[in-house]
Parts: structure tokens; sequence; C-alpha cells
């Protein structure tokens, strides 16, 4: 819009310009024609001059004439000075006509063939009158007889014509004259006009376009300025009314803008100091609390050289905020649309709340960790005193079990004479009970070693485990007539000695604990998830669902002894074994219907090569907080 | 055993706390085949009092068995083992651990230690008495036991090179 306009500017000017050229032009043209046309005027006036004179002087003669006659007839005095005065008049006539036509020789000698013949034709009458003023009116009358007056006449009258004719020559010549000089200032008027007329439009055509397009541009100015001025009200209402400190510093690090949440946050205003004396000036200090930010650490001066600062932690304290506060700061430069950086900005969170709650939160936690930590420990303690006691309590009963064995038997042998079928009868159940008891002390002992002292869990092939777990009851197998089927089994993380217990535990029951027919033993291995799901599966007798769970304590059993042996510590030791590895076991069975145990090992993505040890007190944690 | 040897009766020494096992080792030993002295101490300090001479074992023969209980007061059956390997003399005793633990710390232990054997004893008494029969058979009868330095009063007359 702006070319146009000052194209239009120079349009109209150059416009305006030649219009003025044009009507110098056409003035100078026309008063050039008129002047000239003034000239032939006068000539053409000065013609007909001329020509009246050119009739008056006939008439003068024929005056001249009329009243001589007219004196010779009558003889009046009056028509003598009739005569008289025609006569004085013919001299002076002709001497104006050859003053008229002095310019022009032609006509000169006409005159001079005029006055000629006017003399002439006076010297007639003068005749003719001084006879009859002598008194001779037949001289006279001769005198004016012998005369061809129509000769004369004709001549003159010729002559004159000639000088008429010549008049109208140039008169003709002249009005041809005047007339082109009109036609000159007509055309160029009308041409000129015309011109100034048609760039006088396109110049105001032109004008009123580029003024109504600047009043457009105008009005979109104004409109732009209000929206501006709203924009900027809002803004500054923004800025007014968040939370958040809004600071805003231009290259030179003069501050820009501040607005109130920056003063609340910071304590003060802005202060007229340099970028390095901020920090002391606003008691700035890095997240240790005494450390003073460095000037070029600060988020401004930052975001000033380009870099953006995002969620930097600092802290405030000064004579303006005794107490302290702490700050999260974000910051970015501030960079106009060809890319250069025109100083920075940077916003402020008050976060001495959240600082004091992450405090509040972190002690709280540690004192949880601690507490934790000790009760841990504690656990731990208890379950290494208690697998201790086990041990040891079934160590020490060795012994005196021992004793009483050997000795009522030692009894029995010497007194096997003097004793009696009841009292035989008598020691044979002491001996049966101290020898259950032993098996319950081996028992409990074997249970009491699982989690003790354990090896570190490494990859175990389950189909290994299955294998030893056959061999070893390979005897219960072979008497019992039992068939011992499996699916391909995984490998798992684990104690290749407890794994091999718990094979042999569950195929062992399910060998044991048949019916009429004999027992077919199924051992499976399904992944589900992050788990493997291995089952013995059994064509036994059966469990009762609602003893379903306890089963699995240490010494219950469901059946006497005499039905099936055991001291029903066989599932206990399974369950201690499987949650030691991080598992779970059940069992799904009705009376009469075979029975399926279930126990769970964790899936693990076992590498080839290395073996991978989890270290105890890890284990510990997998097995449920058991002792190391 | 050459046959000048076998006129001798084996050497034994017991080295067991408890009263009754000792009187029940003792009964077993009685009935054995071969000819055998069984001495008994009550703990390892006594122990080694004996196999060394000291004091009022002055007059001790040197065992050809030790049988070795573990569970003793003052010093246990596994000190006593590593005093006994550590001693050029008393090494090469053979010593056979004779325990009720059947912990397998124990057994580890003990044959770390260079015992010779260890043997849990059995609950029953049938069993406790098979078992001193066979530790019998074994060491006394097919196993050829070292002939240690003796003391003076026991050098025999003849000797075969």
């Amino acid at each position: 819009m702006k070319r146009n306009t000052a194209g239009t500017h120079d349009f109209a000017l150059g416009a305006f310009t030649s219009c003025l050229l044009l009507l110098a032009l056409v003035a100078g043209i026309s008063i050039w024609s008129d002047l000239r046309s003034y000239d032939e005027l006068r000539w053409i006036r000065q013609a007909y001059q001329v020509k009246g004179q050119i009739a008056g002087s006939l008439s003068i003669m024929q005056d001249a004439v009329i009243n001589a006659r007219s004196f010779v007839i009558t003889g009046r005095k009056k028509d003598l000075e009739h005569y008289q005065s025609s006569r004085a008049r013919i001299e002076p006539n002709l001497d104006a006509l050859s003053a008229l036509t002095s310019d022009n020789p032609q006509q000169g000698l006409r005159i001079e063939q005029l006055r000629s013949r006017s003399l002439e034709n006076i010297a007639v009458l003068q005749r003719a009158i001084q006879a009859r003023g002598a008194g001779d009116f037949l001289g006279a009358i001769r005198v004016l007889s012998a005369f061809n007056w129509s000769e004369s006449i004709d001549e003159c009258r010729a002559i004159m014509a000639q000088m008429d004719a010549g008049e109208d020559v140039l008169l003709k010549k002249g009005e041809a004259a005047a007339l082109a000089g009109a036609r000159i200032t007509t055309v160029t008027l009308v041409g000129g006009v015309g011109l100034i007329v048609v760039s006088g439009c396109m110049a105001i055509v032109r004008i009123n376009r580029d003024c109504r397009a600047r009043k457009i541009a105008e009005e979109s100015i104004r409109v732009a300025h209000r929206q501006l001025a709203e924009q900027a009200d809002v803004l500054d209402s923004v800025l007014r009314s968040v939370g958040d400190g809004v600071v805003v510093a231009d290259a030179n690090g003069k501050f820009i803008s501040w607005n109130p949440a920056a003063s609340r946050i910071i304590g003060q205003g802005p202060a007229d100091v340099t970028l390095d004396q901020w920090t002391e000036t606003y008691g700035v200090y890095l997240a240790d609390r005494v450390t003073p930010c460095p000037a070029e650490r600060e988020p401004l001066a930052l975001a000033m050289r380009g870099e953006c600062v995002d969620g930097e932690i600092l802290y405030l304290k000064s004579e303006h905020l005794p107490k302290g506060r702490w700050i999260s700061v974000t910051g970015r430069p501030l960079t106009s649309k060809t890319g250069e950086i025109r100083g920075g900005t940077v916003v402020m969170n008050d976060i001495t709340e959240r600082m004091a709650t992450q405090t509040a939160l972190q002690k709280a936690r540690d004192e949880l960790e601690a507490r934790i930590q000790e009760r841990t420990f504690d656990l731990a303690r208890s379950n290494q005193q208690l697998e201790q006691f086990a041990y040891v309590a079934s160590h020490d009963l060795q012994q005196p079990l021992r004793m009483i064995t050997s000795y009522v038997q030692l009894l029995a042998e010497h007194l096997k004479d003097r004793l009696d079928a009841d009292s035989k009868e008598f020691i044979g159940y002491v001996v049966d009970g101290t020898a259950w008891m032993k098996r319950l002390i081996n028992d409990l002992l074997s249970y009491s070693r699982i989690g003790s002292h354990g090896k570190p869990f490494e990859p175990t092939d389950c189909e290994r485990v299955f294998h030893e777990a056959f061999q070893m009851l390979d005897a219960a197998i072979h008497d019992s007539g039992a068939k011992v089927t499996h699916d391909p089994l995984p490998t798992v993380m684990g104690d290749e000695t407890h794994l091999v217990q718990l094979f042999q535990n569950l195929i062992e029951n399910a060998i044991k604990y048949h019916g009429e027919t004999p027992p077919a033993v199924h051992v499976g291995a399904e992944r589900r998830g992050g788990e493997w799901i291995i089952s013995v599966c059994d064509n036994g007798i059966g469990i009762d669902p609602q003893y379903a769970d306890r089963i699995f304590l240490v010494f219950q059993r469901l059946h006497g002894k005499e039905q099936f042996s055991g001291t029903g510590i066989g599932l206990a030791i399974c369950k201690k074994v499987v949650e030691g590895h991080g598992g779970r076991i059940w069992v799904e069975s009705h009376p009469g219907q075979g029975s399926t145990f279930y126990f769970t090992m964790p899936y693990v993505e076992v590498p080839n090569d290395d073996t991978v040890r989890i270290r105890e007190t890890d284990r510990a944690l997998v097995g449920g907080g058991r002792r190391r | 055993m050459t046959p000048f040897e076998s006129a001798r009766p084996i050497e034994l020494l017991l080295v067991e706390d408890d009263v009754g096992d000792v009187r029940l080792t003792q009964l077993c030993m009685k009935e054995a085949k071969v000819r055998n002295n069984l001495s008994v101490v009550n703990d390892g300090v006594e122990a080694l009092r004996f196999l060394r001479r000291e004091e009022e074992f002055a007059h001790a023969s040197r065992p050809d068995l030790l049988l070795l209980d573990l569970n003793m007061p003052r010093m246990n059956g596994q000190e006593v083992l590593a005093k006994i390997k550590e001693d050029d003399e008393l090494k090469t005793i053979p010593v056979v651990v004779l325990t009720s633990s059947e912990a397998e710390k124990d057994i580890l232990q003990s044959y770390n230690l260079h015992a010779n054997c260890y043997i849990t004893k059995p609950v029953d008494l049938p069993q406790f008495m098979a078992v001193v029969r066979t530790i019998e058979d074994f060491w006394l009868c097919i196993v050829k036991l070292p002939t240690g330095p003796r003391t003076s009063s026991q050098a025999p007359a003849l000797v075969t090179a």
C-alpha cells in the first residue's frame, strides 16, 4: 500500500504538473494566436476603412459633380458652397486614403490615378463654375457636356473597384488568417482542456482510491492498536493475578517486567543493580542453602544467554525474607522472530511448602525404613533363633532317646526270661514310642533344615530333579507297581536338594495313598504368565476338601499309623520348600477321585552360560521374610 | 596282621561322656570276635592326656583305634580330632567318629578334620550292636592298622622286619 500511495503521489504530482504545463501551453498558444488575430483584425479593419474611404471618395466626387451641376443650373450660392465644401473634401480624402494604404504600393498607384482623375474632373468643374459665375450659363453647360463624365466616373469607379478588389483580397487573407488563428485557439483549448480533464480525472480516481485504501489501512491500524492495547491489558492482568513470580529482563539485564507475585516471593521489588549483584541483593542461594548462587548460574542470566532452565531449585534468604523461601525456577530466553535474543524471562514457583512436605515425607520414610529394617532384623533374628532351636532341640533329643531305646531293649534282653507276655508287650510299646519319637525328631530336623543353611539359588533342571526323586523312590514304585509319567519339566531357579525332596515327597504320597488300582502318577508342567504351575496328579484315594489346608501343617495326618506310614511332615516340608522358592502350593481333590497337587515356581529367563546367584538376603525376601 | 601281632589284644580308646553310651559300647565290645582292650575317657581333655600319656595316663597304651564322640563338655570331639591330626605322633591313629548326630555339618567337618570315618549311633539297640560288630569287622579284621611307636613296656621280644 505504501508503494502505491507513493506512486500515486508522484502520479498526482506529475498529472498536476503536466496539467499546469498544458494550461500554460494552451494559454501561450491562445495568446499568440489571439495576438496574431488582433493583428489580422487590424489589417481587416484597415481594409474596411480603405474600402469605406474608397466608397466615400466616389460619393464625394459625385457630390462635387452634382453640386457643380446644380450650381451651373441654379447658379445659387448655396449650391456653390456645397460644391466648394465637397471639393474641399476631395483632397483630404485622397490623402487619407493614401495614408491608409501607405504600405501597399499598388494601392498607392491607383490612388494617384484617382487623384489625377479627380484633378481632371475638378478642373473641368472649376471651369464650368467659373463660367457660370461669370454668368455664362451656356458656356458652363457646354463645358460640362463636353466632358465625358460617365467615362470619367466609370474610370474612377473602375479604379476604385480595383482598389476595392485589392482590399478584398487583403480582407480575405486576413479573415482566413483570423479564422485559422481562431481555429488554433479552439483546437488548443479543446485539446488542452480535454487532456487536462482526462489527467485530472485519472488523478482524482487514483487519489480517491488511494485515500480509500489509506482509510481502510488506518482503520485496521486503529483496530490493531485497540487489540494490542487489549492484549496488553489482558497480559498485564494475568501477570498481576498469577501466583508465580514472573520477571522479564532485557538483553542488558534491566528489568522490564516484575509482577506482584515476584515481589511477594522475592520479598522486594526490582532493584537497580547489575547482573552480578543480583545474588547479593536478592539473597539467592543454591539448593544447599549456604552457597550463594554464582552469577553465571542465575536462571535469568542463563536465559538471557539463550539457555533454557527447567525446575532449578534455589533458596532465597535476605533481610526481606528472614525465614527463607524455596523456589523452583524456569527460565527461557526472549527471542525475536529473527532469532536474536532480546532478553530473558523467568518464572518462580514458591515451593517452600512442597520442600517442607518433602522433607517431612523423607523423614517419615526414613523412619519407616529404619523401623522396617529393625523389624526385619528382629524377624530374621527370631527366625534364626527358632530354627536354631528346632535344630538344636532335635539334635540334643537324639541322645536321650537313644538311651531310652537302647536300655529298654537291653532290659528286655536281660529280663527276657523273667518277663511275662504283658510286660513284653509294654516294653514293645515303649520301644515303639521311642522309635516314633526318633522319626518325629528326624522329620523335624529335616523340616528345620529347609531354609537354614540352604545354598544360593541356581538354575535347576526339574527334569533332573524328577529323575533323582524317581530313583530315590525306586523301591516304592516297584513294590506298588506304580506308573509314573511326566511332561517336559522346566528349569527354575532353586536349591536342587530341596527340590528333589519336594518332588520325592509329592510322588511318594501319590504312590502311597493308593486305592484298589495300582497307582498312576503324572507330573505336569504348564506355564501361565510369570510362573510355572507344576502338578502331581494321582488316581489314589483322594482328599476331603475340608482338609485341603490342614494337610500342609506339620505332623498333620488324615489316617492312622496303621493305615498309612509317615509322620505327616511330608507336605509341610513341601510347603516350606515351595514358599522358599517364591511359589505357592495347594491341592485339588475329592474323596475317591484321586488328587492333584499344584505348586508354582516363578518363571525366570535363565541364561545358558552364567549361573545367576541370588544373595541370601534377597532370598529371604523372596521367601517372605524367612531367616537367612 | 602278622601272626605275632594277632596275639596281642587291640587297644581301643573310647572318648565318650555319656555313661550309658559307654556301658553299651563296652557291652558290645565284650562280645567282639577280636580280643580288645577298651579304655575309656570322658572328655576331650582327658583323651589328649591319655594319648600323650600325661600324668595319670603315663602307663597308658597307645590305642590302635579311636572311637570318638562329638558332643562332649570342655573340649568337643572336633577339637580333639583336630589336635590329634596335628600331632605327628598321634595322627596315624585311625579315628572313628561315633556320634548321635546325623547333621551334615558335623559329618563334613569331621571329614575335613581328617576323621577316618563317621558313624551315627542308631537309636535301636540291636542296630547299635550290629554297627559295633561292623566296626570291629571292618577296622579290626579287614583293615590294616599302622603299627605306631610303642612304649618300652610293650616292646615285643621279637620284631619282624
